[in-house]
């Protein structure tokens, strides 16, 4: 069984259909229009327990309309794209914006220069939706077979995730933009059972999932069967192995820990709507006020934080956003030094600076929201074994377990799944349960030491929550191994 | 939901009718609605959307082998391409030797759960309840939150002659008060636009606001706390995800002995789709009737959550918690229930001599699923009580506590419950609670 991509496409006339509904809306009074539409097509697998647990396939197309009335902004959105709805949403949308007005944000909204561009098409080798079910069936079986093979791994999970997406964009300034996006992955998680205790391995990172941008030869490329005995084995092994000890310590983490310690602390502190106060009732504020731009020191001289949608691969790249703005590469942190913010066209004309270009809407169906897209932590100029060979004590702590901020980011609390002693510069004893908490920018201004580029990899996230209604964006960091000093670590 | 119910009728026979041809059993479901929402930051309205839905998933079984495939779509080419993919998908899955066959009609009456009022709410009345919101707010305050309302039809039908259809409405509103170096929240749930009041919501948000006196921080340690809803609510929510769905429970992975004391006596906990104190579901996404389920009764462990997959591997029946697997691997509750107390949740504080009310917990996590132990961080308004009376604010604190602990150590339960929506799909309705032992770790925030 194998099927096309191709099916989740936009045609020419949907497109047309975008354009009549940004029309309309100007037509009804607004200033600005832009509309979407969204096509997805998708295939998620998941193997539990030697068993086919689900196999998700799916599709769907809609339109989303934004209008900007008298400085108030409204969005309607249907999974209907026909002429009649374009000019149905177009009226709700200048409507819901004119019952703002009166209690406006004001916002001001300066559109990209227009582009007409051409379909863009991510990087994909091997079609996804092309390669025969029963080709990924056997490898969910086989990486589960292997996960099991451990005596105490008695509950594990495999998973394959595709997702096609054609968006094209269309905008009241004259931009008319299409882009093809095609995104591949997986993931296992093996649990360990046994007297009550449990214990969990996941590869390659959070919730045992990843994807970048690309098709099956993401997937070849994750060595998904050759890590599964791997993690079953440690699952097992944590089981017994001695609690982590407390108290401060020199502390590696691992790349996907990394990942999760950049998406929480800083990349989310970086959104600068949530900066402004947008998200002050749900997800929170951030400590990294409009004051501290150009002169405040988020890390050590070893942290240098970038946005770059640009990278074919990361699962956070594509070629423009959803304010029409083309992704270009930004930096963020220089050396330590906050210099730039998360934004969008909205947000960033607020505090008189140009969009970064991280307007990003979950579909058809969302509002866009300053969103983290490919955020990178830049890789340093020693090597991974470097790093670990200065410690004489400290410990290598590998792949998220639990975390937790404050609603301003400014305190946080992480816990890995396993950690391993360091040794004079040698890896050693496997120890369960290790926590580390501390203040944001002091920890990143302990960071000494950033692996060089033969460790940095990309991390896929594929449920980065925000706003309201909630919206799940799949975003990436690139990071490598970074090493902290006088960490505060705990263990439970 | 403005289409009427035929539509979806005649769209569910017309699907049923293509999968039966080529299929030993069929399943749809239906889910279409209109979602509105309304934003406000810094007393200013700066999101407004609406939202229009529609998703068909249908599950085909070709002898034991299954698909299950959604679309978006309804016209009559992307029909049959749903019923085709949905074939060609199944026979390439091996069989399901645990598979238990679509539902069986039953003579359950299931009611609709619709505010008209809710429905019929525009984009007008979300900004006149914002308005109301943020009117009379203390000088050096700003007010931030939200109106939803979400009206929604629901159809489940299978080649066996299961035919549901429910309409549903929600509607929440939440508002945070937010000063120089304070804030204090406040949210509700309800099926009806009309419960909410944005004015009350503004005053529960502004008493933690005007607290008097300078923030203290307080060192780490257990302290008495009384807890309000939306802290029990959290908890609960986190407890029932590790803990209740039978799944977990069969893989050895959750704490419940059923039939063994779990918690205090006082502490009843179920899930109940029907009771319309709370977002009454009356199906779930296989189209089994919602059963109510005694989790906790008197403090003692007393049921699980099934989905007819996980009921046939237990040999019981399905008790309506099945979700689709982008919600989640396990049976759900979306309808939990904490029963009520003897105190009133004046009473709770009133008779804390010292200890901290905490009425908003902010990134909430599991550390250790075993014991059901979490962390998180207090938000908006924690303050320590001397003598019954709040007396100081205090800053905000990382806590790491077992509910399955905090639970089993309650000490009084309040009369008052609150709706509140949860962070999955559904809503909590709980009282507020006072323990005598909440574990602060660290100071948190700045």
């Amino acid at each position: 069984v194998s099927e096309s991509r191709a099916e989740a496409g936009v045609g020419d006339e949907q497109a047309e259909i975008a354009l009549r509904a940004t029309e309309g809306a100007v037509a009804g009074g607004a200033a600005y229009a832009d509309a979407r539409v969204v096509a997805r097509r998708w295939s998620v697998l998941t193997a539990r327990n030697g068993r086919l647990e689900s196999l998700q396939d799916g599709d769907d197309i809609g339109l989303g309309v934004r209008a900007l009335v008298d400085g108030a902004s409204g969005f309607a959105a249907s999974p209907a794209v026909t002429p009649g709805e374009a000019d149905r949403l177009a009226a709700v949308a200048v409507e819901v914006a004119r019952s703002s007005a009166a209690l406006a944000w004001p916002t001001r909204f300066e559109p990209p220069e227009p582009r007409e561009d051409a379909v863009r098409a991510g990087r994909c080798e091997i079609d996804p939706f092309a390669v025969p079910l029963e080709q990924k069936l056997e490898l969910l079986e086989a990486c589960d077979a292997a996960m099991r093979a451990e005596r105490d791994v008695n509950v594990s999970f495999a998973t394959l995730d595709f997702l096609s997406e054609e968006r094209v964009f269309v905008s009241s300034a004259g931009s008319r933009l299409r882009q093809v996006l095609v995104d591949s992955g997986g993931g296992l998680r093996a649990i360990a059972v046994r007297d009550g205790r449990m214990q969990q391995r996941t590869f390659p990172h959070l919730f045992g999932w990843h994807a970048n941008r690309g098709g099956w030869e993401v997937v070849e490329a994750m060595e998904l069967e050759q890590n599964a005995a791997r993690i079953g084995a440690e699952a097992a092994e944590l089981l017994t192995a001695p609690l982590c000890p407390e108290g401060p310590a020199t502390v590696v983490l691992g790349g996907s820990l990394a990942a999760m310690q950049l998406h929480e602390t800083v990349a989310h502190a970086l959104e600068l709507d949530r900066v402004l106060g947008m998200e002050a009732a749900t997800a929170g504020t951030s400590f990294l006020t409009t004051d501290k731009l150009g002169r405040y020191r988020l890390g050590s001289e070893e942290v240098t934080v970038t946005v770059d949608p640009t990278t074919p691969s990361a699962l956070g790249s594509f070629f423009f956003d959803d304010d029409g703005v083309a992704a270009r590469r930004s930096t963020l942190v220089e050396r330590g030094l906050l210099v730039d913010y998360l934004s969008s066209c909205d947000t960033a004309s607020a505090i008189g600076r140009s969009s970064t270009g991280c307007s990003r809407a979950e579909s058809w169906n969302r509002l866009p929201l300053v969103r983290i897209t490919a955020v990178d932590l830049e890789p340093g100029e020693r090597s991974f074994e470097d790093l670990l060979g200065d410690v004489d004590s400290g410990f290598l702590l590998d792949c998220t377990r639990s975390w937790s901020t404050d609603d301003r980011r400014v305190t946080f609390e992480f816990a890995a799944e396993a950690a391993w002693e360091i040794e004079s510069g040698e890896l050693r004893r496997l120890r369960r349960g290790p926590i580390y908490r501390g203040v944001t920018p002091e920890f990143w201004q302990s960071c000494d030491g950033v692996a060089d580029r033969a460790s940095w990899q990309t991390y896929g996230l594929g449920r980065c929550f925000k706003g309201q209604p909630g919206q799940l964006v799949r975003v990436s960091h690139g990071t490598a191994p970074a090493r902290f000093q006088g960490v505060e670590l705990l263990a439970g | 939901v403005e289409a009427p119910e035929t539509q979806l009728d005649g769209l569910a026979e017309e699907v049923l009718r293509r999968a039966s041809a080529q299929s030993d059993e069929s399943e749809l479901g239906v889910v279409r609605g209109e979602r509105a929402l309304t934003r406000f930051a810094r007393s200013t309205i700066h999101q407004n959307v609406v939202e229009q839905t529609l998703e068909l998933s249908l599950r085909v079984v070709r002898g034991a082998r299954i698909a299950t495939v959604t679309t978006s779509r309804t016209d009559g080419e992307a029909l049959d391409d749903l019923v085709e993919r949905a074939v060609r998908i199944a026979d390439a899955t091996p069989p399901a030797d645990d598979w238990p066959g679509v539902g069986e009609p039953t003579a359950d009456t299931i009611r609709d759960a619709v505010s008209e009022a809710t429905v019929a709410c525009g984009p007008a009345e979300r900004a006149r309840l914002v308005g109301i919101a943020c009117a009379d707010l203390p000088a050096e305050t700003l007010a931030f939150g939200g109106v939803m309302t979400s009206a929604s039809e629901h159809l489940v039908a299978n080649s066996r002659g299961l035919f549901r259809t429910q309409r549903r409405t929600a509607a929440e509103m939440r508002v945070t008060v937010r000063g120089r170096d304070r804030s204090g929240a406040a949210v509700r749930v309800s099926p009806d636009v009309r419960e909410l009041d944005a004015a009350e919501l503004t005053r529960e948000a502004l008493a933690a606001v005007r607290l008097p006196g300078d923030e203290v921080t307080l060192p780490p340690g257990d302290y008495p706390a009384v807890l309000s809803p939306p802290v029990v609510g959290r908890m609960l929510e986190l407890l029932s995800f590790v803990g209740f769905a039978a799944s977990r429970h069969a893989e050895g992975r959750s704490f419940v002995r059923l039939g063994e004391p779990l918690t205090a006596p006082s502490i009843s906990i179920c899930d109940d789709g029907h009771d319309p104190a709370g977002l009454p579901v009356g199906f779930d996404v296989e189209g089994t009737p919602k059963q109510r389920v005694e989790l906790v009764r008197d403090g003692v462990a007393a049921g699980l959550l099934y989905d007819r997959r996980s009921a046939r591997r237990a040999g019981v029946g399905s008790t309506g918690h099945a979700v689709p697997p982008d919600v989640g691997d396990d049976p759900h509750a979306a309808n939990l229930f904490m029963a009520a107390g003897d105190r009133s949740f004046d009473e709770l504080v009133g008779e804390l001599a010292r200890g901290i009310w905490i009425r908003h917990v902010h990134y909430v996590n599991i550390l250790d699923p075993a014991g059901a132990t979490i962390t998180g961080v207090t938000r908006d308004g924690p303050c320590l009580v001397e003598h019954g009376v709040p007396a100081t604010r205090v800053r905000e604190m990382r806590f790491r506590v077992g509910l399955v602990e905090l639970l089993r150590t309650a000490e009084a339960v309040s009369r008052e419950r609150r709706l509140l929506p949860q962070i999955r799909p559904g809503s909590v309705c709980v009282p507020g609670l006072r323990v005598p032992a909440f574990r602060f770790e660290a100071p948190a925030g700045a």
